[in-house]
């Protein structure tokens, strides 16, 4: 396998346990990527990221760039913000953020007569750069995990001197139904993908490089094979079986490299590095055209939605814009979804904008996304049997209820990453996850409390 | 392709050049767009020529026999088209060109061969220059011995160079038209006899006979069938002998058809109009890449080849036609289709479409389809529909949309551009204009601007006009308003203007002289300036506290600087008379510590943000008013539009004070440029009291105090680079800068009136809604409350708590539904005359031009200059269009009249729907107000002399008495030629002929008075009745003088009564015409001509001389009357003034002028011709004094005879012959003026083509 482009198997890889809904994809898995107009307002959270909110560096009145640095990053773990189109700061102000809070963001009114190129920025030399010079090219492009996390990424790339990244995965699963995003961007960005795969390797220098991609998404493996093979690029493209949750790291990892990642470590404890597609196709374009993340691809898909299909938004777009031009929500819509179906947000409103970890909205129809009556648990097991990392959620769930919190820590609740397969094979339509999720918000807390507590009494 | 050897010193060629020579030299009667330059041919005829807009001039020479032949452009050969059926019908042997080039496109593109509609015509295609010559002297011979005309398609692409035919060969090939020839064929000489003349003489004294006899249907069934064998039948012998005799004389070959590889082969590219020679190495090419391709490039389309073409694809896998894009495209696939239907093996067959020429990847695409195994079997060249990405993001939204809805487009492309992909041109965009910035653009997609600059107007401005696709709007030829503005100049021009604010004097001169709208000004007060200072330091977040409270004692602190200053010392930038006054100002108000601070800061901000705006302290706008009243004065700033400024330096010509210099462009002095302009930009808008006082003020130009606001200074936008019109451009400026001043106060009145309007209904709505809720008893209310809870509640849960009989009263829910959907028209009404959907309001005016040389600007594509609605079309149409689109649009503006009407009615509760709604329905234009009817914006019709010629008297009289807002500008360049009839007294003729209508407005004059032209434009623009403007706009390259400028020939066309001025105004004219006309601004008004005093010198002194200044004076400034002046050697004493001689009986001497040449004085003798329009110039120059009434009143001499008459006999019966002599007098009087009046309308109606 010393050549690029291999195909790993004949068989698709996978983990065991998780479940196959259905795919929903064919709605939007054939359009390709089309640019979303350019809209007369762009709001931009100052926290689209994990970790600290960025510093706005412009003020009220002044003329941005498209791919201008409008933010800094405010200390290690957060990362710049760009203006995504040629216009004038409108205001610095609190805004509806998409996770329903009040937040400070910049306001652009866009510059209707601009063209709208990229400005580019300086990124420098890729060839002559050092890792720390890397990293911080990457917080300055403002680059963040583009699968959903928004972790950012030059965070993820910083490896401690004590470890050091054997295999690096690049994830293109992409199982949640409905989403396309990815699998149009490996189709029609390949060439961009592998450049930034490249790019990343000269600085953490994985000996193996893999494209994970679930067996569903023909095209965009045979293109990615093709291209490697082109430009002779050292990647292994793995398929994958198509199951949930075959993206979620540890499943892949484990279907790939048959290791498993110990509780509560990272996948860099085992010598592995994942990162979405999108986000290598974004390392190549701000170093080879100076553009940061400006913008992204989103699919806007769902049975109640008049055409679905993959848009690639620029960062700020008004939800509610982006949803109308993709033919608006039918009337017979129930519900939208940020994201996919399985761990996607119910969203209440969509004026707010699309933010860097924006992967998809859904919206679904009465149909789809019927509320069912929820009945007790009948210990079926099916959830066993779906959790893809072994818990026990019929137990949880019935922890939860009472409101067992620590009894549910011991049962490794803090393991679990919401891939909420347990729900979705519960016949008696218990809310397994959202359960999960509460419980997991107060161990948080109490846990933060208890280290709070203990330095006071230091 | 190349054009051959470029090392000769030879100028290059143009085809249609040559083809003259050559048509020139070997026709006896020619119909060419220039003169010809030999007046005999090379036979030692002499040659005719004549302009004429269809063939029926050399229709008739050549039915009397002479050789003939005809350059045509497509629109004299579209008139023609009648003439030419009988042409061919009657065997008449003409050969036409037909010049495609020019028509609707920009940029010339040769012709692209189409089949014209004469089947048994011959028809001709040449496609180097070499062959555009030969076809033409084979195609004379063709047509002389085959009697059918020829049409010769040229379609030459690039110049080249071309071996000349001799005149030897010339008169061995085609021979005199004189000589007998035999005849060519058993049927001619069944009707000449053996031998005919070469030419024949069908319209003939000796042997008469009648040409185009109307024929019933079964003689003209014979005459068709006796054509096609007798005549057509024998063309393609005839033809193939003509090239071979050619050859034979000029050593050149020509065919049918050239060929290239084209036997060999097992693919065929057929085309027509190709250089075959630029087409081998992409053949070779592809012959390389085993692709086996041959070419034919068919020369003679009619009679089409059939069998040698069938022939050469018979034995072809695939043959791809390649044709130009027309409406009759395809014909020469239908005709290679047709013989490959016959063919035992047929061979795929393939349609390429091209838009207007081939290029070498349409041609590899088209190989490569053939021999793809699986071709496209229609497809387009050069055209693309869609790429599969663009660089510009925009433009790339509008690309998907085309491919998501229409699939199929991109299969129709061979030759798609490569993708330039995701990596854009990193280009620095230039700033966008202002007037740009102000648009909203929210109408329908084709008028965005927006949409319009990211689709088209991007590409032309970054030279990429190649990226274009033929996208939907591409079909619509219609271009957003101020698409002008989307242009910048910068990167065009080498030199840009500043200006030295300390030596300007705020006159406006520059203002008014550019062409380009590219000098906005603002006369601002102090006081206004420093708060503008201040809103633009808090729009980039700026608190300013401290410092407001200050402004009005800073304002004055400022103006206690400058009248320190004195007016020697004058400041160049506000920051010179603010710093010392906030200075003073902080040191008088014993401002200290923190306080001092930041009202520092805060001043210092706002300097910042005035940036050292350079300002003017001038008499007219600051002195002057201050004198007046302290801190009336205003400060004038001008700033340069970077975008529109073509560096053509007339403002810095025009500036008197040497205040405005051009300098070499730099990096540098562009941003400085930019900065004052946003400066400018930010800055509000100069008030209208200081433009009504200067509009009064005698010494400052009206014009440029209307430019003095950026409202009006933008009615036309945007730079180009047509400094030869820049006279037509820099007055239609003018006119609309006119027109806005006028129109705008009417269009705030009328939003006055709706916002009143407005008000009023909902007041009245409210009203009748409050009416029903009760007055005094108010318990069926507390009852209803009683049942809610103790807080805020909406108010119709009270009201609808209120139940039974203590319900409320009853509203008319009909009236107010009425109201309410009046108020929201009304509301409606209001945004468009204010904002509407482009954001700047309703047009203040509509535009029609006449798309002519002198007004390229205003029509070419993609750039539109102006801000109103406007349609370029071509003359003939023009007044009958304007007057469409009047009465078109008040249909519409009728609609807002009677909103009015109804909502003042419905204000006042008088509304009564029965009564009124039929009275409403039938208003209109006749039954409108005067103050409704100036609230529908003028139409303009803008043209130049064609205007009034006689084919538009008709149309043109009917659209100036119509009585509608339409106003026609003629802008008239008064070039003559000596051919043509004596115009200048047609051109009179027909504007007192409109004058004869007495209803409309009319102005005659030039700039070279301001004052007088801005007064006849407010005058004319404001009037009710339609008006007339002709105007004079020198073309300075048909002048010999052109050194002193345009100033000089308006002085001399107006002193030489070439162009004098004129006003008539029909509304003061009560009974007779001369109480409305008024010729007394002109030079000398009294006299036949105006005197003039030359100094020279004879022997050493210096004398000097008197003469009247003729019309003569002004034809000598003329390049084509150069020829009827000659310098006169006065030795016998015969030379007679010209003014002297046209008014002598015996017609003795010779007319000369009087010129001074190296300070001697020189006498030209002028040629009769000059004599004959200077009479007439003269004679009109009496007309409009006699209609003005300044030549005869009633005459003296006249009056004086009869009173001596009376005296004599009878001097006893005083009182009663007092009696008679009055009434003697009045009858003479009223004989005298009705004679007046018979002889004009005599006159009129003449002129009118009207029987009596």
């Amino acid at each position: 396998m010393a050549f690029g482009g291999n195909i790993a198997a004949i068989k698709p890889l996978s983990f065991s346990h998780g479940v196959h809904p259905e795919e929903y994809k064919q709605l939007s898995c054939n359009n390709p990527i089309e640019r979303m107009p350019f809209v007369a307002e762009y709001i931009l959270p100052l926290g689209q990221h994990i970790g600290a909110p960025s510093k706005p560096i412009v003020r009220k009145g002044q003329k941005v760039f498209r791919g201008q640095k409008i933010a800094d990053p405010e200390g290690f773990v957060s990362v710049a913000l760009h203006a995504p189109v040629d216009g004038t700061i409108d205001a610095i102000d609190l805004f509806t953020h998409p996770n329903g809070q009040e937040l400070p963001a910049i306001k652009i009114k866009c510059d209707t007569f601009s063209s709208q190129l990229v400005t580019p920025q300086e990124a420098g030399d890729p060839e002559n750069m050092d890792l720390p010079e890397f990293i911080s090219a990457i917080q300055e492009a403002g680059l963040v995990g583009l699968g959903g996390a928004a972790f950012p990424a030059h965070v993820k790339f910083s490896i401690p001197e004590d470890k050091t990244c054997q295999y690096f995965m690049v994830n293109g699963c992409e199982c949640e139904p409905f989403l396309t995003a990815d699998d149009r961007l490996m189709v029609e960005y390949a060439e961009e993908l592998l450049d930034g795969v490249e790019i990343l390797n000269r600085f953490i220098k994985a000996e193996k490089l893999y494209v994970a991609v679930e067996i569903n998404k023909q095209e965009a493996i045979q293109v990615i094979s093709e291209k490697a093979v082109s430009r002779n690029c050292p990647i292994e493209i793995v398929p994958l079986k198509v199951k949930y949750p075959q993206g979620a790291e540890k499943m892949m990892i484990s279907a790939i490299l048959g290791k498993e990642i110990p509780a509560g470590k990272l996948p860099l404890d085992i010598e592995v590095l994942v990162s979405n597609v999108g986000t290598m196709v974004a390392i190549s374009q701000y170093f080879r055209k100076g553009q940061p993340l400006i913008e992204r691809v989103i699919t806007v898909t769902g049975t109640a939605l008049g055409r679905p299909t993959n848009v690639m938004v620029p960062i700020g777009t008004p939800m509610i814009e982006l949803v109308n031009w993709c033919g608006g929500i039918t009337s017979d819509a129930a519900r939208v979804l940020l994201g996919g179906p399985m761990m996607g947000m119910v969203q209440k409103r969509l004026d707010v904008p699309v933010i860097k970890g924006t992967s998809g909205i859904l919206a679904l129809s009465d149909h789809e996304a019927r509320v069912m009556t929820e009945y007790s648990c009948i210990r079926c097991g099916r959830c066993v049997d779906a959790c893809p990392i072994f818990l026990n959620p019929s137990l949880l769930g019935m922890l939860a209820k009472k409101g067992f919190w620590d009894e549910m820590a011991k049962n490794n609740v803090m393991d679990c990453f919401e891939c909420a397969a347990c729900s979705f094979v519960c016949p008696s339509a218990i809310p397994l996850v959202q359960h999960f999720r509460v419980a997991k918000g107060f161990i948080k807390e109490k846990a933060a409390r208890e280290k709070f507590e203990n330095r006071n009494s230091v | 392709m190349d054009s051959g050897n470029k090392h000769t010193a030879k100028p290059e060629l143009t085809w249609q050049r040559e083809l003259q020579k050559i048509e020139t030299s070997i026709c006896e009667g020619v119909q060419l767009p220039d003169l010809p330059s030999e007046k005999h041919n090379v036979f030692g005829r002499p040659v005719l020529h004549q302009k004429a807009d269809d063939l029926s001039y050399i229709s008739g020479l050549a039915m009397s026999g002479l050789r003939t032949g005809a350059l045509l452009d497509e629109a004299v050969f579209e008139n023609s088209i009648k003439q030419i059926r009988a042409a061919v019908r009657q065997h008449l042997p003409l050969t036409i060109t037909i010049d495609k080039s020019g028509s609707e496109s920009l940029t010339s593109v040769s012709v692209t061969p189409v089949l014209l509609p004469f089947n048994s015509a011959v028809q001709f295609v040449s496609s180097t220059i070499q062959e555009a010559i030969d076809f033409a002297l084979i195609a004379h011979r063709v047509a002389e011995l085959a009697l059918i005309p020829v049409f010769h398609q040229v379609a030459v692409r690039q110049n080249g160079e071309v071996v000349a035919v001799t005149k030897k060969q010339l008169t061995n090939f085609l021979g005199n038209a004189d000589d007998l020839v035999e005849s060519p064929t058993p049927s001619q000489k069944m009707i000449f006899g053996p031998q005919r003349r070469r030419i024949p003489q069908w319209f003939n004294y000796d042997y008469p006979a009648q040409l185009g006899a109307r024929k019933d249907e079964k003689s003209l069934s014979l005459e068709s069938a006796a054509n096609q064998a007798y005549f057509s039948g024998h063309l393609k012998e005839i033809i193939s002998d003509c090239f071979e005799e050619f050859e034979n004389t000029a050593g050149r070959k020509h065919d049918f058809y050239n060929t290239y590889q084209a036997e060999e082969s097992s693919y065929l590219l057929i085309t027509t109009g190709q250089d075959i020679e630029g087409i081998i190495p992409v053949i070779e090419e592809l012959r390389k890449q085993k692709v086996k391709l041959g070419i034919v490039n068919i020369n003679v389309i009619s009679p089409f080849p059939s069998s040698q073409i069938g022939k050469l694809i018979s034995n072809k896998k695939a043959v791809t036609i390649l044709e130009p894009l027309d409406e009759q495209s395809n014909w020469l696939a239908g005709k290679v289709r047709e013989l490959a239907s016959g063919l035992k093996h047929t061979p795929q067959i393939i349609t390429g479409i091209y838009a207007n020429s081939l290029i070498t990847e349409d041609i590899l695409a088209s190989g490569t389809n053939m021999a793809s195994g699986k071709p496209e079997e229609y497809f387009l060249c050069g055209t693309a529909f869609t790429q599969s990405a663009s660089a510009f993001p925009k433009h790339q939204v509008m690309l998907q949309a085309i491919e998501r809805d229409y699939p199929h487009l991109k299969k129709l492309n061979l030759t798609v551009k490569k993708s330039t992909g995701n990596s854009g041109p990193a280009k620095p965009e230039y700033p966008i204009s202002h007037i740009v910035r102000q648009y909203k653009d929210q109408g329908a997609p084709f008028t965005q601007l927006s949409r319009f600059k990211d689709s088209t107007a991007l590409f032309y401005q970054d030279g990429n006009a190649d990226e274009i696709v033929a996208d939907p709007f591409q079909a619509i030829p219609s271009v957003p308003a101020a698409s002008a503005s989307l242009r910048t100049m910068t990167g065009t021009r080498v030199a840009l203007p500043i200006i030295n604010s300390s030596k300007c004097t705020a006159c406006g001169s520059c203002m008014v002289e550019c062409p380009h709208s590219a000098i906005p000004s603002v006369a601002i007060g102090v006081e206004n300036l420093i708060k503008s200072g201040m809103d633009i330091a808090s729009a980039t977040g700026v608190q300013i506290i401290g410092l407001l409270p200050m402004v009005k004692n800073l304002s004055k602190a400022a103006s206690k600087v400058i009248s320190d200053l004195g007016e020697d010392n004058l400041p160049e930038s506000i920051e010179s008379i603010l710093v010392p006054a906030f200075d003073n100002l902080t040191a008088q108000m014993k401002l200290e510590g923190e306080k001092l601070v930041s009202a520092k800061t805060e001043f210092s901000s706002v300097m910042t943000a005035l940036n050292k705006l350079p300002i003017t302290l001038s008499d007219a706008l600051y002195y002057h008013p201050e004198a007046q009243q302290k801190g009336s004065g205003e400060l004038f700033f001008l700033a340069f539009d970077p975008n529109a400024c073509t560096g053509c330096g007339l403002c810095a010509e025009a500036c008197s004070d040497q205040a405005v210099e051009m300098l070499t462009e730099t990096p540098e002095l562009l941003s400085e440029i930019i900065k004052k302009m946003e400066l400018w930009e930010k800055l509000p808008d100069t008030s209208s009291d200081t433009i009504n006082r200067l509009l009064f003020d005698k010494e400052y130009d009206s014009f440029a105090a209307l430019m003095l606001s950026r409202n009006f200074y933008h009615g036309i936008t945007g730079g180009n680079q047509t400094d030869l019109d820049s006279q037509t451009k820099q007055f239609v400026h003018l006119i609309s800068a006119v027109t806005e001043s006028l129109v705008q106060p009417r269009y705030a009145n009328l939003v006055r009136e709706i916002d009143e309007l407005a008000n009023g209904l909902s007041e009245n709505i409210h009203s009748i809604l409050s009416e029903s809720l009760p007055k005094e008893n108010f318990d069926n209310i507390a009852r209803a409350i009683g049942t809610t809870h103790e807080h805020k509640v909406p108010f119709h849960e009270i009201i609808n708590n209120i139940s039974g009989e203590d319900r409320l009263k009853q509203v008319d829910a009909g009236k107010i539904k009425r109201k309410i959907a009046l108020l929201d028209l009304l509301r409606g009404l209001k945004w468009s005359l204010t904002d509407g959907p482009t954001g700047a309001g309703r047009a203040r005016m509509g535009v029609s031009v006449s798309s002519n040389s002198r007004l390229g600007w205003a029509d070419q594509y993609p750039y539109n200059p102006f801000n109103s609605p406007v349609v370029a079309q071509r003359d003939e149409f023009s007044p009958g269009l304007a007057s469409g689109i009047v009465e078109g649009q008040l249909r519409y503006l009728l609609d807002n009249l009677k909103l009015i009407r109804k909502a003042k009615l419905e204000v006042k509760n008088k509304y009564l729907p029965k009564e009124h709604d039929k009275v409403i329905a039938a208003l209109d234009w006749e039954s409108l107000s005067d103050d409704e009817r100036k609230l529908v914006p003028p139409v303009f019709l803008i043209g130049d002399q064609t205007l009034l010629s006689r084919s538009n008297t008709e149309s043109l009289g009917r659209l100036l008495t119509s009585d509608k807002p339409v106003k026609v500008f003629i802008l008239d360049d008064l070039i003559s030629s000596p051919e043509d009839e004596c115009f200048e007294s047609l051109r009179t003729s027909e504007l007192i002929s409109v004058m004869g209508l007495k209803k409309a407005f009319i102005y005659q004059g030039s700039m070279a008075s301001h004052q007088s032209m801005f007064d006849g434009l407010v005058e004319g623009v404001n009037s009710m009745s339609p008006a007339l403007f002709r105007v004079f706009i020198p073309d300075p390259d048909s002048h010999r003088i052109t050194s002193e400028g345009s100033l000089a020939l308006h002085a001399i066309a107006f002193n030489s009564r070439a162009f004098p001025n004129l006003k008539f105004n029909p509304e003061k004219c009560k009974r007779f015409l001369n109480d409305g006309i008024r010729v007394d601004d002109n030079p000398s008004a009294d006299k036949d001509w105006h005197t003039a005093t030359i100094d020279y010198q004879e022997n050493g002194e210096q004398r000097s001389l008197s003469f009247d200044v003729t019309w003569a004076d002004w034809a000598f400034t003329l390049k084509n009357w150069e020829s009827h002046f000659s310098v006169y050697e006065d030795k016998n004493g015969s030379a007679v003034h010209i003014s002297k001689f046209i008014l002598s009986d015996s017609q003795s001497g010779t007319p000369v002028i009087y010129r001074v040449k190296d300070d001697a004085l020189v006498l030209y003798a002028v040629s009769d011709k000059v004599v004959e329009m200077t009479r007439a110039v003269g004679a009109s120059w009496a007309l409009f004094r006699e209609l003005g009434g300044s030549l005869v009143k009633f005459p003296e001499k006249l009056k004086s005879r009869v009173k001596e008459e009376l005296k004599e006999k009878y001097d006893a019966e005083l009182a009663k012959l007092k009696a008679e002599y009055e009434i003697k007098l009045k009858t003479q009087e009223q004989e005298q003026v009705e004679a007046i009046r018979r002889k004009l309308r005599d006159k009129l109606v003449q002129l009118a083509g009207r029987k009596k």
